[in-house]
């Protein structure tokens, strides 16, 4: 095992903090961000508007060494994330971004913009607006003007109506990335390259932490303490575990782990399962077909946090990878210290949040079959608002056709039990039928007889019943040409 | 130098972008300052048969925990009707009703005491829907009535009926910032209040009521909100009424900030409304009749329920005309938190119903929607309302000319037509909806207002006033208003935290009237400044007396009308002023004129004026989920002679996406037993920027100043709610495109995609 390390570094705006974790610490290593932002550095700029991910008022942007050694700069929602987090990266937040020259204050540009735009109306969400604002500033890649508003979408503002914040960010997009934090980049690159990667062991007298450098050390940790929390991104997770106290005890935290590789054969994409979203979306241009996915994923806050295999272990029936992987195949690998073990996704699923997974045992990656040519893979979403919502119903399914006749055709739906499920019945029917609107409109009858949904805060069970038809008639039109439509 | 109109960005815009901006819990807590957890009912309707907090008591670190018998004034938080406990008695009546409070060192305390309280309760019947309450009978007073004509023997007389039943829901106000009070405990008895609240007066009331204090004991203090919409309006005062009765009895600060989840959970929401109409019209689409019969679901107390339920009767008629209309109301008391005031505060749950029968009026004469609305517009052979007021200055056919043109609405139309015969299915729609809505607050005892103006010895300047800040620009605009006044810069004015101590007996900041109100206080609290300059003023420019000459104020300088280079500088004029002795504060007040309304005989005057608007929207909607894609949205509004233009459409924008989160998405749904299920952003979903229209325009009426306001201008917060109707409208064009008139008729609000489906496919 690598040396363990019983305190984090990291650069908080630019000055270096090093806070050692012990018996009598006051500030749990369990904590998160926003909390560690306000209660103890009395820095109130963030806010906290749900604290659970979806308001973005507590956005903040980290700044980390890329593989290349440059910085990388992120938005993330500092309710969810962990302090130990921060370990070796760089924490800014709204109280960095604007500086002080010869006791003038000199804002940032973006800050200057939503002034100049009218962007604040009561101000709350404000400062994660700035944050976001700032991290597509600091992107390497600026965003096309029309993928402004998919970023943004992780920060709800209920007064502004949006247009002005839009407006800025369609201005922020044609600056040069040019501050005050680029004046500085090589001092922050130097800075945190002297900070060690070292394994994270965080004790106090309530609560153990381990952020392990290595994907071997994590499962050596997991043979030791099974009843260990474990998390990734925690954007599943942080909920029971910033609910509860006795849920915070003992946490393994992957995040560090290093483990986010895309490999690649003649016949399958190996995904490492620390792979993010925001990566994933980047392979997307490797992987054509998990862009379906990427596209109705969440937001960037998020994103840049969830891993894959989280969503895969969170084994909810409504988690967007889930369908996508059954529907593509796909097989999940489980290493624990001793030995591994293959299996389809969906036989590792199990029932309602279960899966095959034991206390010794962490996802090592996700295998995903290549599709043949003749293969037409394809995912939808049924959800209440069109972006950052869980779906009501989805549905992904792989179609093998072979000159008009359905050869093999798998159809899965999520949100339509206590689990996704294949709808055979459904996929059955259509089993070696000619590819035709009538075989379709059948298929679309056999729904009820694969499912009897439940009604929830999402939809009520009718309604779920029409969105899974609706999602069939949008299966066929996807395939077959536009011109023939019925 | 003018200051009206100008391009002034928001009084705290620095502060917000920079972080700096501090909200309720963003004051630096003094050390010793406890937190504090509200104990809830488990259940919806039940007697407290019996409880038990000694074990919880005895939890380390825990200050104190409260009853109701512990209240040492009333027990009353209800703001017109005192009809809701501070904390409950013997019976609760919804689910989360507050029973004991806690304060403690930590949170975690707090919880850990809140698991040991053992409650026994004994079960009653509860019921949560209006059809419940209609059925049960359970209403908050005896019904009201607004009528004109003789609707009976018109509907009876009327070539074409139509008759119905039309809901709309709820919707959760989520601002951003959730409830939160601060109150430290002072010497003599005095309690500072840091509240988050619209309604600094009312929160001074209700806790120098539960505290059996008088009220200058008490001192509310509101910097800003983050966000309100009506929320904060009567329900801050629960957090402070907690806060204050746990701080006066530990003599330690409390803090009381509900999360997210409990304020989704136990707070107040727009009232869900349920109306059963009739009307009658002829063949050319004229309406002739109108019947309604409104129920809303106000929860288990009153709150503002009657007064919401007025302004939705007031605003049944929308923009259209109608002789014979008989309008008449029940507010149902049901087992849930009781609703409050949001943004458009029953307006939207009226005016959604006329839309809708302006919908069937169209679909059986087979005129055009817009043509059948514009047919019906005040103005055309009618102008008086059912409740008797004129309106006057009708912008509402220049509107519709004038919004043809901007939107290029005939040309789109039949694009839509084009692409609707191409397309299965994806089907898009445009239609417009129009908004008149009346200013004023429909209690007319509320239309007043007070304001304070210090000039200090250098020139600058301190404004107080009743208005409180939620993001709507108010103290932006009340800058404006007293450096206009006064000839000089607004960097000269700063406007304070609204104050109980500044300005007393305030109402809330509600009814879009913050502006109107509290500016011509200003206003005035500046004019009585001048008349007290104007002696000195004249003594030192030398000029001679007779009273003609007017003082002119500009540019920081003061001079005579005629003779603008011969000026004194103002904060010279000021030195001078202060040696002489003159007072240089002084109190504003102002109470809008000619309004009265009579609640028995239904009639009178209640509005100020008018505020118009109007509203193209096209959608797209995919009739495969049903979800909805707003593709543009061109808006033409009446904000009078606007004092700032960017702030007016600001709210503009803000409103209509609000409206459209109402219309379209946001849904609160209860099971069974009346426990919301959506009680978090996960599952509770206000608008993103992704359903931001994708073409947005947003117009100001020019020439438009309206006399008797301040400095001509309208008021801006709610109007602009209700031009989201055109969304909903749109999408009902869409529908129609695929299953036909009837089937688009059924859609009511919010359409949802599950709704949307559901008329889709509907037998
Ligand atoms: C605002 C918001 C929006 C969201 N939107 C979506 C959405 O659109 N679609 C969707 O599907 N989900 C969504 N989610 C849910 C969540 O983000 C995803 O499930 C995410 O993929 C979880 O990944 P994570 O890395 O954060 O997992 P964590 O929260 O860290 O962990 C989740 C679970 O996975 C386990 N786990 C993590 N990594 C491993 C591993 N390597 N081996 C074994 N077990 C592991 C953990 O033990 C835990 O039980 C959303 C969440 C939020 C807060
Ligand atoms: S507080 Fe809402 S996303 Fe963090
Ligand atoms: S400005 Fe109020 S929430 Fe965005």
């Amino acid at each position: 095992m690598n040396q363990d390390n019983s305190s984090i570094q990291f650069l908080l705006g630019n000055v270096l903090q090093n806070i050692t974790f012990g018996p009598d610490s006051i500030l749990q290593p369990c904590s998160s961000i926003l909390d560690y932002l306000r209660t103890h550095r009395q820095l109130k700029g963030s806010k906290e508007g749900c604290r659970e991910g979806d308001c973005g008022a507590c956005t903040i942007v980290v700044g980390s060494l890329d593989n290349e050694g440059q910085m990388q700069y992120n938005a993330l929602n500092s309710c969810l994330i962990m302090l130990p987090f921060l370990h070796g990266k760089q924490l800014i937040c709204i109280e960095h971004i604007a500086i002080n020259e010869n006791s003038r204050l000199r804002l940032h540009p973006v800050q200057q913009l939503i002034i100049d735009k009218f962007g604040s109306q009561c101000g709350f969400c404000t400062p994660g607006v700035i944050m976001s604002l700032f991290g597509i500033y600091k992107s390497t890649e600026k965003p096309k003007a029309t993928e402004l508003k998919q970023i943004l979408t992780g920060n709800l503002c209920r007064c502004t109506g949006y247009k002005p914040i839009f407006e800025a960010a369609l201005d922020v997009i044609d600056l040069v990335n040019h501050d005050h934090f680029s004046e500085d980049e090589a001092n922050t690159i130097e800075q945190l390259q002297r900070i060690k990667n070292s394994n994270l062991h965080l004790k106090t007298n309530n609560q153990e932490y381990f952020r392990p450098s290595n994907f071997n050390d994590a499962l050596l940790i997991r043979k030791s303490h099974p009843d260990i929390k474990t998390a990734f991104g925690f954007t599943d997770a942080a909920h029971q575990i910033l609910d509860k106290p006795e849920n915070r005890t003992s946490i393994l935290d992957l995040s560090g782990s290093n483990h986010n590789q895309l490999l690649e054969n003649k016949d399958h994409w190996v995904l490492q399962s620390g792979i993010t979203f925001t990566e994933l979306r980047k392979y997307g241009l490797k992987i054509p077909l998990i862009k379906e996915l990427t596209d109705v994923f969440a937001s960037l806050q998020i994103r840049n946090m969830a891993s894959l295999a989280g969503n895969l272990a969170s084994a909810s029936p409504v988690g967007d990878s889930i369908p996508v992987l059954m529907a593509l195949n796909a097989k999940v690998r489980l290493a624990s210290a001793h030995q591994n073990r293959e299996m389809y996704v969906r036989d590792f699923i199990t029932g309602y949040r279960q899966t095959q997974l034991k206390s010794n045992e962490l996802i090592d990656n996700i295998i995903i079959p290549k599709p043949s040519v003749n293969q037409y893979f394809r995912y939808f979403k049924t959800s209440r608002r069109h972006d950052v919502d869980i779906s009501s119903v989805s549905l992904a399914a792989m179609i093998d056709l072979d000159g008009g006749i359905i050869k093999d055709i798998r159809i899965f739906f999520g949100g339509m039990a206590a689990t996704t499920l294949m709808a055979v019945k459904t996929s059955e029917s259509l089993q070696g039928k000619p590819f035709s609107k009538d075989n379709f409109t059948i298929a679309e009858s056999m729904i009820g007889k694969d499912f009897s949904p439940i009604s929830d805060a999402r939809s009520s069970e009718k309604g779920r019943i029409l969105m899974a038809r609706g999602l069939m008639s949008k299966l066929y039109e996807s395939i077959i040409p536009k011109t023939d439509h019925e | 130098m003018n200051n009206t109109r100008a391009i002034l960005n928001h009084e705290s815009a620095l502060a917000h972008v920079t972080g700096s901006a501090k909200f309720i819990d963003d004051i630096p807590e003094i050390p010793g300052t406890l937190c504090a957890h509200v104990y809830r009912s488990t259940e919806a309707h039940a007697r407290i048969m019996s409880y038990d907090i000694g074990e919880a008591l005895k939890t380390e670190g825990v200050h104190a925990i409260l009853k109701a018998n512990d209240i040492p004034g009333k027990n009353n938080m209800g703001p017109v009707v005192h009809d809701e406990t501070c904390l409950a008695e013997s019976i609760v009546n919804f689910r989360g009703e507050a029973i004991f409070l806690i304060a403690a060192d930590t949170n975690e305390a707090c919880i850990k005491a809140a698991s040991l309280i053992k409650v026994e309760y004994e079960l009653l019947p509860a019921i949560f829907t209006i059809e419940e309450a209609i059925h049960h009978q359970s209403f908050f007073g005896d019904g009201r009535k607004i009528s004109c004509g003789d609707s009976k023997t018109a509907l009876q007389e009327s070539p074409l009926l139509i008759e119905g039943e039309f809901r709309s829901g709820g919707q959760e106000h989520w601002y951003l910032e959730t409830q939160a009070c601060l109150c430290i405990p002072d010497e003599n008895n005095e309690m500072q209040v840091f509240s988050s609240s619209q309604n600094p007066a009312e929160t001074q009331s209700i806790i120098a009521e539960v505290l059996g204090l008088d009220k200058h004991l008490v001192r509310v203090e509101v910097k800003r909100m983050g966000g309100a919409f009506g929320g904060k309006e009567t329900q801050a005062a629960h957090v402070a009424a907690w806060s204050a009765l746990l701080a006066k009895f530990t003599g330690r600060p409390v803090k009381i900030r509900l999360n997210r989840r409990d304020d989704q959970k136990f707070t107040g929401k727009r009232h869900p409304f349920l109306t059963q109409y009739k009307a009658g019209f002829d063949k050319n689409g004229h309406l002739l009749a109108v019947e309604m019969k409104l129920f809303s679901n106000a929860g288990a107390t009153t709150d503002l329920s009657w007064a919401i339920m007025e302004r939705a009767m007031f605003h049944a008629d929308n923009a259209y005309y109608c002789p014979n209309m008989n309008i008449t109301a029940m507010v149902c008391k049901t087992n849930l938190p009781s609703n409050t005031a949001f943004r458009g505060f029953g307006g939207p749950q009226g005016m959604a119903v006329i839309e809708h029968i302006m919908d069937a009026i169209s679909a059986k004469t087979g005129i055009a929607p817009f043509e059948v609305r514009k047919l019906n517009f005040y103005g055309n052979t009618g102008k008086y309302t059912h409740y008797g007021q004129e309106v006057k200055n009708i912008h509402l056919q220049r509107m519709a000319i004038e919004l043809e043109t901007l939107a290029s609405l005939a040309q789109r139309q039949s694009a839509i037509k084009d692409f609707n015969i191409n397309n299965k299915s994806v089907k898009r729609g445009l239609a417009v909806s129009p908004v008149k809505f009346g200013i004023s607050f429909t209690t007319t005892h509320l239309n007043q207002a007070g304001a304070l103006m210090n000039i200090y010895q250098d020139g600058s300047i301190m404004v107080s006033h009743g208005g409180t800040e939620m993001g709507q620009g108010l103290h932006t605009k009340i800058r404006q208003i007293a450096a206009t006044e006064l000839g000089i810069e607004v960097d000269k004015i700063r406007v304070s935290a609204t104050h109980t101590d500044h300005v007393p007996n305030t109402s809330a900041t509600a009814a879009s009237s913050g502006t109107d109100l509290n500016g011509m206080a200003v206003q005035d609290a500046a004019r009585k400044l001048k008349t007290r300059l104007h002696s000195i003023a004249v003594k030192l420019l030398k000029a001679d007396t007779s009273p003609e000459k007017e003082i002119c104020y500009d540019n920081s300088r003061v001079f005579i009308a005629d003779n603008p280079e011969k000026f004194i500088p103002f904060n010279e004029l000021i030195q001078k002023a202060y040696f002489e002795r003159i007072s240089l504060s002084a109190t504003g007040f102002y109470k809008t004129p000619d309004i009265h309304f009579d609640k028995n005989s239904g009639k009178g005057q209640p509005f100020h004026y008018f505020a118009f608007g109007m509203a193209a929207t096209e959608v797209e909607v995919d009739m495969h989920s049903g979800m909805v894609k707003i593709l543009r949205t061109d808006i033409l509004h009446d904000a009078g002679n606007s004092i700032n233009p960017e702030i007016d459409k600001g709210q503009i924008a803000g409103g209509y996406i609000q409206g459209c989160g109402w219309c379209i998405f946001e849904e609160i749904k209860y099971d069974q037993k009346g426990n919301i299920l959506n009680f978090s952003p996960d599952t509770y979903k206000i608008p993103t920027m992704g359903d931001m229209p994708v073409d947005f325009n947003i117009h100001l009426l020019g020439h438009n100043y309206h006399e008797g306001t301040i400095f001509g201008s309208k008021a801006v917060g709610e109007p602009p709610f209700m031009l989201a109707l055109s969304a909903w409208l749109a999408i009902r064009q869409a529908i129609e495109a695929k299953a036909g008139k009837e089937k688009a008729l059924k859609l009511q609000i919010p359409a949802t995609n599950e709704a949307i489906l559901r008329c889709i496919l509907a037998e």
